[in-house]
């Protein structure tokens, strides 16, 4: 049971959200998007969470959208992760959603709620990180699309008032060969202690990291040190973890030592699978 | 087998499409005008001083009817002993314990007021350990525990965090080491947890105005709910009626007294109106008891032909804050102290702890898990040292009819074929094979085994009864104090009833929602123990029913009743059949053609109590107190990356001799379930405490219990002994299936990476570490 009242909004446009935003905002409600609504209802049950008022993104039509169109294939930010899972688009991506949560949860949990939300995992985000996509905003000042290395560092950059429309990603990025390892603690159904989601592009890696440090996140330095082929892959891949620009958390999953250990082997097995050298 | 008509017949449980379907109704389903909610502020601290409690706020927010705190139930309650405040007062002793509560006329508005409540506290040292428990200074938990009742078989140590120490002393240890040629010496533990059944606990209480108590509640026992209510608060029993319909999974967790006497407290401050108290998820996993967690030191000798011949164990249960039932787990893991193997000289002090963690009640085994966790690694550890097979030690140690218990009771004809299991075990894993396979280079298969036994810990008195009454179609109503906690016994005693009467069992309609007026007395449904007792009392009760059917029917056939027989729903003439009448005629009275009618309804009266039983020398733990024992023995094939720790469980197997299968599926079941439980509790389960003792895995995003994908395959194999005073030969097997399996799993996995892993939960991480050897 959530303890405490709130008000419910569920506007059909994009210029009627943010209105809506601005206008709580204004009344001090401490307005929030909403999604799946998987997180917000379990931290405000837990009371972890509070706010005067929400605002449901899912009877916007953008935000719905599931197709692909002139070249590129758009993913509206209220898609549930089962949606992106079964039209699969995008193999790639389908496949880092698969793991997040659980069956029951995917089929209410939004990709712009995995994104946006204050767990700090944000796995949906990882293989549009490292393909060129572009994030579509929208506030109270308009709609901006973004590409995603401005867009997203550790966090969706969202100014006030700002929520996450869809995002766009080149269809040609589809066949791109791709590497994803999730561990966990143990059982599957739990965060992950290391998520690596990585592409070969132009003979190049590129890659995301979730669960490792304390955020998400891409650095051109450590995909300088991974592509460096002139090296054997475990200096390459020690070389890597070495500049990871965040430092490797310890919390109650895993000690920094196990998810280094975990990383190194994902890292080198990323490499004998993408670049075809059996370890 | 074949003579039996619905004995060794595997019908579907009764409740099964309720079930299924989510039909099924529970406590926290029920909502009626008038109903209050209560809700609980519990502590944030392990060990703290309440300095002060300011309620004022809370007191005046919109809905509130009452708010609690300890200074107003200034008494202390328990199971067995009598350590725990209904609410915190003067201290918290635990991450979670309730320190206050609000009743409003919501439970939106009671849980809103909790924020309005203010508690300043002044942190206290903590006890993070059962060996920091038992240091010579460690800061008592219990200041006074000579100032508590208890019972005579609990005994505390005042002046020291201990609420039980249990003595075994068989034979003399120093000779027995003497003729020891191995000896092995290790250390084992694991820490508390919880059994996460699936329905959190929930009460109501009322009180009426001429002062009748009903108690509706989550509980296994709801006859220990009504005495220890009267007990505790001077009430006379016969006032206290306390309803339990059917529980959604108990596990031990539901056993004793858990919300019932917070929530009549609650009720009475509110002038006896209804009041609904239901656990969170996160406060059932920690403000209410969990399973227990323990150190173990195990010394292990044998002879080099590898005969087992000394023992000397020392448990160190932690309990937790309160006693509860862990005082009687830390006494069933003395009395069952060595597992199922033949040791001629044992000494064994299993002692229960205070500290400063979640405290424990009963948990699937009942101190049978946790003492073979201990033994069946030290088996291991001593069988290698040895040289010898495991499996092969196993079944040359194993304990069998004529060999001594702990207690020194000798283990008679129904003791069951240990080394019958142990084969059977062996063969489904394939143990022939070899224990340890080699995959690829960083992979390895290995398999472990466990041998489990288990007896009731129970009061000597123990007692169960049944009732049976008839329906026009003479269709028989059952009713029993055991409560449905999702084992399936209703059926099973609709089996043996209809078994007497040779009718289908769905001509038996057992009543669902125990109460405590109406159903006969019954100690608690728990201690696998329900199937035996209440299955004799049922047979009991139809040996009753038939000979008031016959009575009735030998005045209508004009013939004496001995020369009668019930069966297929008639009552006959046995060398005539033919003649008779349908059992309908003469279930409620008989009727003649011209209307007079005689004798009336029958009503078959069934009880059973325990026979022969007896406590335990305090000193030597010599003794009766086990009715029957279980036996079985269980094995596990894993598959283990070297590289990393992380493990697949390939199959887990069970053999266990249970006397006769009354329902075999049900049975199959029972165990399977058992075995994933024992996986999860081995693999996964146990909670996370920060350097403050706060329990960090309090909810189910984080205390992680096996889910139905991660199963492996299982399978099962029963031996049929029969126990002689079981019901048709039939004995407990609800809890046993648990119990080997931490001991088969430790032993793969250690097997697997060539090194001991002695302490539970088994994740990766902790495999990887034990592998890398580092700290």
């Amino acid at each position: 049971m959530i303890p405490f009242d709130f008000q419910y909004y569920r506007p059909d446009t994009i210029e009627e959200a943010t209105m809506t935003f601005k206008d709580l905002d204004a009344k001090k409600l401490s307005p929030i998007y909403y999604g799946g609504g998987t997180e917000i209802i379990t931290q405000a049950r837990k009371q972890v969470l509070s706010t005067g008022a929400v605002i449901d993104i899912k009877n916007i039509s953008e935000c719905k959208m599931h197709e692909e169109s002139d070249g590129l294939l758009i993913f509206g930010a209220a898609l549930t992760l089962t949606e992106i899972i079964e039209k699969n688009l995008f193999p790639f991506f389908s496949k880092v959603c698969r793991p997040i949560a659980d069956h029951t949860v995917r089929n209410k949990l939004t990709l712009g709620g995995n994104i946006c939300g204050k767990l700090p995992y944000r796995e949906a985000i990882l293989p549009l990180l490292v393909v060129d996509s572009k994030v579509v905003l929208a506030g109270p000042e308009g709609i901006r699309e973004v590409p995603i290395t401005k867009a997203f560092d550790k966090r969706l950059l969202l100014k006030k008032g700002e929520f996450f429309v869809q995002i766009k990603v080149p269809k040609d990025v589809v066949s791109l060969p791709y590497f994803n390892r999730r561990r966990e603690k143990h059982t599957s159904v739990d965060y992950p202690i290391i998520n690596i989601a990585a592409v070969k592009s132009e003979s190049k890696f590129k890659m995301a990291f979730s669960g490792v440090s304390a955020l998400p996140f891409r650095s051109q330095e450590v995909e300088d040190f991974i592509n460096k082929k002139e090296l054997p892959p475990e200096e390459r891949v020690s070389n890597a973890i070495n500049k990871l620009p965040l430092p490797i958390k310890r919390d109650q999953w895993a000690s920094s030592e196990y998810r280094k250990a975990l990383l190194e082997k994902s890292m080198n097995e990323m490499i004998a699978d993408l670049e075809g050298v059996s370890l | 087998m074949s003579n039996f008509h619905s004995i060794g017949t595997s019908v579907t449980r009764q409740d099964a499409q309720e079930k299924v379907t989510g039909r099924q109704r529970y406590i926290n389903d029920s909502h009626f005008p008038g109903l209050l909610y209560a809700a609980l502020k519990t502590s944030t601290h392990a060990h703290a001083r309440i300095k002060s409690i300011d309620t004022s706020k809370a007191i005046k927010a919109e809905g509130v009817q009452a708010v609690l705190t300890g200074e107003d139930f200034p008494v202390t309650l328990g199971l067995y002993m009598g350590d725990k405040p209904p609410l915190a007062h003067g201290k918290v002793r635990y991450y979670g314990e309730p320190v206050a509560a609000i009743i409003a006329n919501s439970e939106q508005e009671a849980k809103a007021a909790l924020n309005l409540i203010t508690i300043e506290y002044e942190e206290l040292p903590i006890v993070s350990s059962v060996r920091g428990a038992l240091e010579e200074n460690a800061p008592l938990i219990h200041e006074d525990i000579s100032k508590y009742k208890h019972i005579p078989a609990v005994i505390p140590e005042p002046g020291k965090n201990i609420s039980n120490r249990t003595k075994i002393r068989k034979g003399d240890i120093r000779s027995g080491f003497e003729k020891a040629d191995v000896i092995i010496e290790a250390s084992f533990s694991f820490p508390p947890g919880d059994h996460v059944a699936m329905e959190p606990r929930v009460a109501i209480a009322r009180i009426s105005s001429k002062g009748d108590i009903v108690i509706k509640s989550t509980t296994q026992a709801p006859f220990i709910v009504k005495s220890l209510l009267g007990y505790n608060f001077d009430i006379p029993i016969g006032k206290i009626n306390v309803e339990s319909p059917p529980v959604g999974g108990g596990f031990g967790g539901k056993a004793g007294l858990q919300l019932e006497a917070l929530v009549y407290l609650l009720s009475r401050s509110v002038g006896g109106r209804s009041v609904k108290l239901v656990n969170t998820r996160e406060q059932d996993l920690v403000s209410s008891p969990g399973h227990i967690g323990m150190d173990a030191d195990v010394k292990l000798g044998c002879t080099k032909e590898g005969e087992l011949v000394a023992a000397e164990l020392t448990y160190l249960f932690d309990g937790g804050a309160y006693a509860d039932y862990a005082v009687n787990v830390s006494r069933a893991a003395a009395i069952s102290c060595t597992g199922p193997y033949r040791i001629p000289s044992v000494s064994c002090d299993s002692l229960c702890v205070y500290t400063n963690h979640p405290f424990a009640t009963a948990y699937r085994g009942f101190g049978h898990i946790e003492l073979a966790f201990a033994i069946e690694r030290s088996i291991d550890i001593l069988a290698e040292k040895l040289g010898m097979d495991t499996m092969e030690f196993r079944l040359k140690n194993a304990i069998v009819e004529g060999d001594t218990s702990p207690t020194l009771h000798v283990l008679d004809a129904n003791t069951g074929d240990l080394p019958e299991c142990i084969r059977r075990a062996a063969t489904m894993i394939n143990w022939k094979e070899g224990s340890k396979l080699e995959v690829s280079a960083n992979k390895v298969r290995a398999k472990g085994m466990g041998l489990l036994w288990k007896s009731p810990a129970m009061p000597t008195n123990t007692d169960a009864g049944v009732i049976l009454t008839f329906n026009e179609d003479a269709s028989i109503n059952l009713q029993t104090g055991i409560v449905e906690i999702g084992q399936g016994t209703f059926t099973a005693l609709a089996q043996i009833v209809a078994e007497k009467f040779k009718i289908d069992s769905d001509k038996v309609h057992v009543v669902e929602d125990i109460n405590t007026k109406t159903a006969p007395h019954d100690w608690a449904t728990a201690a696998s123990r329900s199937l035996m007792m209440a299955g004799r009392a049922a047979i009991d009760a139809s040996n009753d029913a038939i000979s008031q059917l016959k009575r009735t029917a030998s005045i209508v056939l004009r013939c004496p009743p001995d020369d009668l027989e019930v069966a297929h729903g008639r009552v006959f003439l046995r060398d005539e059949p033919k003649i008779g009448v349908p059992m309908e005629d003469v279930a409620i009275g008989y009727v003649y053609p011209n209307g007079n009618a005689i004798e009336g309804q029958v009503i078959g009266r069934g009880r059973y109590i325990a026979r022969g039983l007896s406590g335990i020398d305090p000193e030597t733990g010599e003794g009766h107190p086990e009715l029957e024992w279980t036996l079985g023995a269980e094995a596990v094939e894993v598959e283990v990356d070297l590289i990393d720790g992380s493990y697949d469980v390939l199959k887990a197997v069970c053999c266990m001799d249970v006397g006769t299968l009354i329902n075999p599926k049900l049975a199959h079941r029972q165990v399977v379930g058992a075995l994933g439980m024992g996986l999860s509790f081995a693999r996964n389960e146990g909670f996370l405490f920060n350097n403050r003792e706060q329990v960090t895995n309090d909810d189910l995003r984080t205390h992680k219990i096996l889910r139905y994908g991660e199963h492996p395959e299982y399978q099962v194999e029963f031996l049929t002994t029969p126990q002689g005073d079981g019901p048709y030969g039939a004995r407990g097997l609800g809890e046993q299936g648990v119990v080997g399996v931490p001991g088969a799993l430790s032993n793969a996995l250690s097997r697997a990476i060539g090194k001991p892993l002695n302490v539970l939960p088994l994740t990766p991480e902790s495999i990887w570490k034990t592998i890398k050897e580092v700290e």
